[in-house]
């Protein structure tokens, strides 16, 4: 007796089909699964067994072999569960209808019940691509699913549901597809809260316009943190694309199985600075995306950068270059896409209170230099803007009204981004902060007296040379948002701003 | 000033001092001798009864056949004043053993002019640097010229807080082609730019240990005041408090926190009756400044807004953010502006002020 049905599985983003093959032959009672599965689906012979008898289904007591095809490719995860219960039951004339048209993906429990599993949102879309019309799944599944159009996602909760549908004795509604509405105003926070911090709040904005990394200096208590998250509140909504592409990865880890399903807000990442560089980047020797694919079009803020392990933080280097990173173990290559803002923020000395109104410093001159020469080097070259943040007097605490509301600065980002999306349609890049040179020459030209303003305030304010470009690339932002077409001298005389942590450097 | 690189009599004293390189030869020729002709060509008779060493007739006999390769000077770019010219400052000459020769780049009439010394220590705290640069840069934009030692910490921040403001001078233990410490290089060019680079020693001669403290008397000697800020118990900077004190100068210290290395020398200073100086107000109380009179006139017509609010007091983004309404990116932009064209600086709070 033979039987086949349809599943999926994943390795890092990509999927590929698996059809499962149950064959019951005349032998001594055995149960066994072929086809490099792991350890997890090799006990779904316990866990299979103990389901089909405990829903009242007969398992048969004869030799059983399952065999998941294409038998080269490694297989993981518990979700072949269901699939191979249905094989079963399939074979045994349990079930009677054909299955042709359905594809399985599921976990079971002793009792029968169908617990939900990893990265449904990807095996759904690879379901539909193998023309599939319906995809029976966890129950808690069903919601993220249904992100994918043009396959009925049928949301099952125990074994013996699923048998009676596909026999037709049950009818189960297909999990309405989800009408993505951009959420603007999801957020509980509003960066109006923060008082003060014009300068860092400017900075924000323009991060938030051209996707340029933003490190703020500045004392304990001074609001580096209640800056960086607010960052999200002010960028502009993600598209239903972009909502996929993050569910998809936070589905991959598991993440999106508890209450929300579906990630409608820009990402905010805050990992801790012990995390280790196979937790930022992403490892393991099955290679799973790290906290920088999970900041992936939104926010990944590094508090106190300095403390981070130097090979943690020169990992990031390249993902920061190509907005994807790739992990290569010896068995396989994974690529996760991680095309995040950073937010870094570190104190500006050892005892955090240098340039402080409000405390005393107590850092010699070469204290101070070592802590610096900490941050120094190729991840700084990456973050173009760099600001400090003073910590408020009581008074100005007290006297400072609220500022803008986040909904207004939105407004302005989002009709710079739709200035950048037009102007580099025809590149690779999306954002000001990607532009190569050739884009640099081609959308950042300056006029004469731009060029001898800005040749004179590098000479003035100690700038260093290498410093050109990053400042063109925040003029640019900034023309953006004010809806110039050319970099004018204001535009630029404001980017020099931004520059601030490399000249107070030179000058120690 | 003259504008020849050495004058006639300066080339005497730069032959006699290549020949005699020794410091105590310096000093007893300065105070046996009004001028250097007459140790050139005073009888042997007379030489040795002034208590010219025996020993040293022969050198002295074919010093005056020696003749200095004028065109190794000519290339170089240093000027140099000998003590007999007369833009000497008197107030060196009038010390105990002033240089019979110095070496300088830049422009010395400042050094003329209204003059005071900082100094401190090169291991210093970072407050110590602020206070230090905010003296120096009130100093510095009444018009007075800072004398400094170009060493690291507190040498660095007088030289730095007044560049800000005004001129400054720098005093060097070796040969004015090195720079020393060299990651001093940017600075040893700014004084050179705002000021003057100053030596007794030789083109190339290297910045040896015993050079710093033998140069402190030039230091205290160039001005009428020595502040001190943050020295040690055995410091440089007290070494030249003592030069000050023996050539009848007043000196002012910063007072520190007692059991911190950094304020024994200048807690001493004050306990045996230096000047104490806790914040600009004394200072201005010391030298009689009158508050900013003379530069008022000239802000005010520049008719800026941003200048009329920072003229009373360095004030940070967030304060003018708040005082003029304007969009921040356009209140950036002109900052940026007024900080290109040298009229306003940060300081380390991030608060602007007004250059002078």
């Amino acid at each position: 007796m033979f039987a086949r049905v349809q599943s999926v599985n994943f390795l890092g983003l990509e999927t590929f089909g698996v059809e499962v093959e149950a064959n019951i032959i005349a032998g001594l009672p055995a149960f066994n699964i072929v086809g490099l599965p792991d350890t997890a689906i090799k006990e779904a012979r316990e866990r299979v067994r103990a389901a089909i008898e405990n829903s009242q289904f007969d398992f048969p007591m004869r030799k059983i072999t399952v065999n998941l095809a294409p038998a080269d490719l490694k297989k993981e995860g518990p979700m072949f569960d269901l699939p191979i219960a249905i094989a079963l039951l399939k074979a045994t004339r349990q079930i009677k209808n054909p299955l042709e048209d359905f594809c399985f993906a599921g976990e079971l429990s002793l009792m029968g019940k169908v617990r939900p599993i990893r990265g449904s949102l990807l095996l759904a879309e690879k379901a539909k691509r193998g023309d599939k019309k319906f995809f029976l799944l966890p129950e808690a599944n069903a919601r993220e699913a249904a992100l994918v159009d043009g396959i009925n996602i049928i949301p099952v909760k125990n074994l013996t549901e699923a048998a009676a549908y596909l026999d037709g004795k049950q009818e189960i509604a297909p999990q309405p597809s989800i009408k993505i509405k951009p959420l603007l105003s999801d957020y509980n926070i509003n960066l109006s809260e923060v008082k003060g911090q014009t300068l860092a709040k400017r900075a924000l904005e323009i991060a938030a316009a051209g996707g340029h990394n933003l490190l703020m200096v500045g004392s304990p208590g001074a609001g580096k943190s209640m800056l960086a998250k607010r960052l999200s509140t002010i960028m502009p909504p993600l598209t239903k694309e972009q909502i996929i592409d993050v569910t998809k990865i936070y589905s991959v880890i598991g993440l999106t199985n508890n209450g929300h399903s579906v990630i409608k807000t820009r990402p905010f990442r805050s990992p801790h600075h012990t995390i280790s560089s196979a937790g930022l980047v992403g490892g393991g020797s099955n290679p799973k995306p790290g906290e920088i694919s999970l900041s992936h079009l939104g926010v990944l803020f590094l508090d106190e950068l300095t403390e981070f392990k130097r090979d943690v933080l020169e990992a990031l280097r390249q993902p920061l270059e190509d907005g994807k990173v790739s992990i290569s173990r010896a068995l396989r290559q994974n690529t996760y896409p991680a095309n995040f803002c950073l937010i870094a923020a570190m104190n500006p000395c050892r005892c955090g209170h240098y340039g402080d109104k409000v405390k005393q410093c107590i850092c010699t001159p070469a204290e101070l230099r070592r802590y610096r020469q900490k941050t120094s080097g190729p991840l700084l070259e990456r973050i173009d803007l760099h600001v400090t943040v003073n910590r408020l007097t009581k008074d100005e605490l007290i006297n400072c009204q609220a500022g803008e509301d986040s909904d207004e600065i939105r407004k302005r980002v989002n009709q710079a981004f739709c200035i950048q999306e037009k102007r580099l349609r025809r590149s690779a890049v999306r954002t000001n902060s990607q532009m190569g040179v050739a884009h640099l020459q081609k959308y950042c030209r300056l006029d004469n007296p731009g060029i001898e303003f800005l040749s004179q305030a590098i000479d003035k304010l100690g700038l260093s040379g290498r410093s050109y470009d990053k400042i063109l690339r925040i003029s640019r932002t900034i023309a953006d948002l004010a809806g110039h077409e050319n970099i004018a001298i204001e535009h630029l005389a404001e980017a020099l701003q931004y520059r601030q942590y490399e000249r107070q450097t030179i000058k120690l | 000033m003259n504008d020849k690189q050495l004058s006639y009599k300066a080339l005497l004293w730069l032959k006699v001092k290549k020949f005699f390189p020794q410091p105590s030869v310096n000093q007893w020729l300065v105070e046996n001798f009004n001028a250097v002709e007459d140790f050139l060509n005073c009888s042997k008779g007379q030489l040795i009864e002034k208590g010219w060493p025996q020993e040293l007739i022969s050198p002295w006999q074919a010093l005056k056949c020696f003749k200095v390769n004028a065109k190794e000077i000519q290339n170089q770019d240093f000027k140099a004043v000998c003590i007999e010219d007369e833009h000497y400052p008197p107030l060196l000459k009038a010390i105990k053993n002033p240089p019979a020769l110095l070496f300088y780049k830049g422009d010395f009439s400042y050094l003329l002019s209204k003059t005071v010394s900082i100094v401190g220590s090169r291991r210093c705290s970072l407050s110590g640097i602020e206070f230090t640069k905010k003296i120096a840069r009130h100093l510095a934009s009444n018009g007075y010229t800072v004398v400094s030692g170009l060493a690291y910490g507190i040498d660095t921040a007088a030289h730095q807080g007044a560049i800000e403001a005004g001129t400054t001078a720098a005093i060097l233990g070796c040969g004015l082609n090195i720079c020393f410490p060299t990651s001093n290089t940017a600075l040893f060019s700014a004084v050179k730019a705002k000021g003057c680079l100053v030596s007794e020693y030789f083109w190339g001669e290297r910045p040896l240990k015993h050079h710093f403290p033998y140069r402190n008397r030039i230091i205290s000697g160039l001005s009428e005041t020595l502040i001190v800020i943050e020295a040690g118990e055995k410091s440089g900077a007290l070494i030249t408090a003592g030069f000050a004190l023996n050539q009848g100068r007043e000196v002012l210290a910063a007072p520190g926190n007692p059991g911190e290395i950094y304020a024994k020398g200048c807690n001493g200073l004050i306990k045996d009756g230096a000047f104490l100086i806790n914040e600009i107000a004394d200072l201005e109380q010391f030298f009689d400044i009158k508050k900013r009179a003379q530069n008022n006139s000239r802000k005010t017509a520049l008719n800026d807004p941003i200048l009329n609010l920072l003229d009373e007091e360095p004030k940070s983004l967030d304060q003018l953010a708040g005082a003029i309404k304007e969009e921040a990116g356009a209140l950036l932009a002109r900052l940026t502006k007024l900080e290109i064209e040298q009229v306003i600086a940060k300081n380390e709070e991030n608060k602007f002020f007004i250059k002078t």
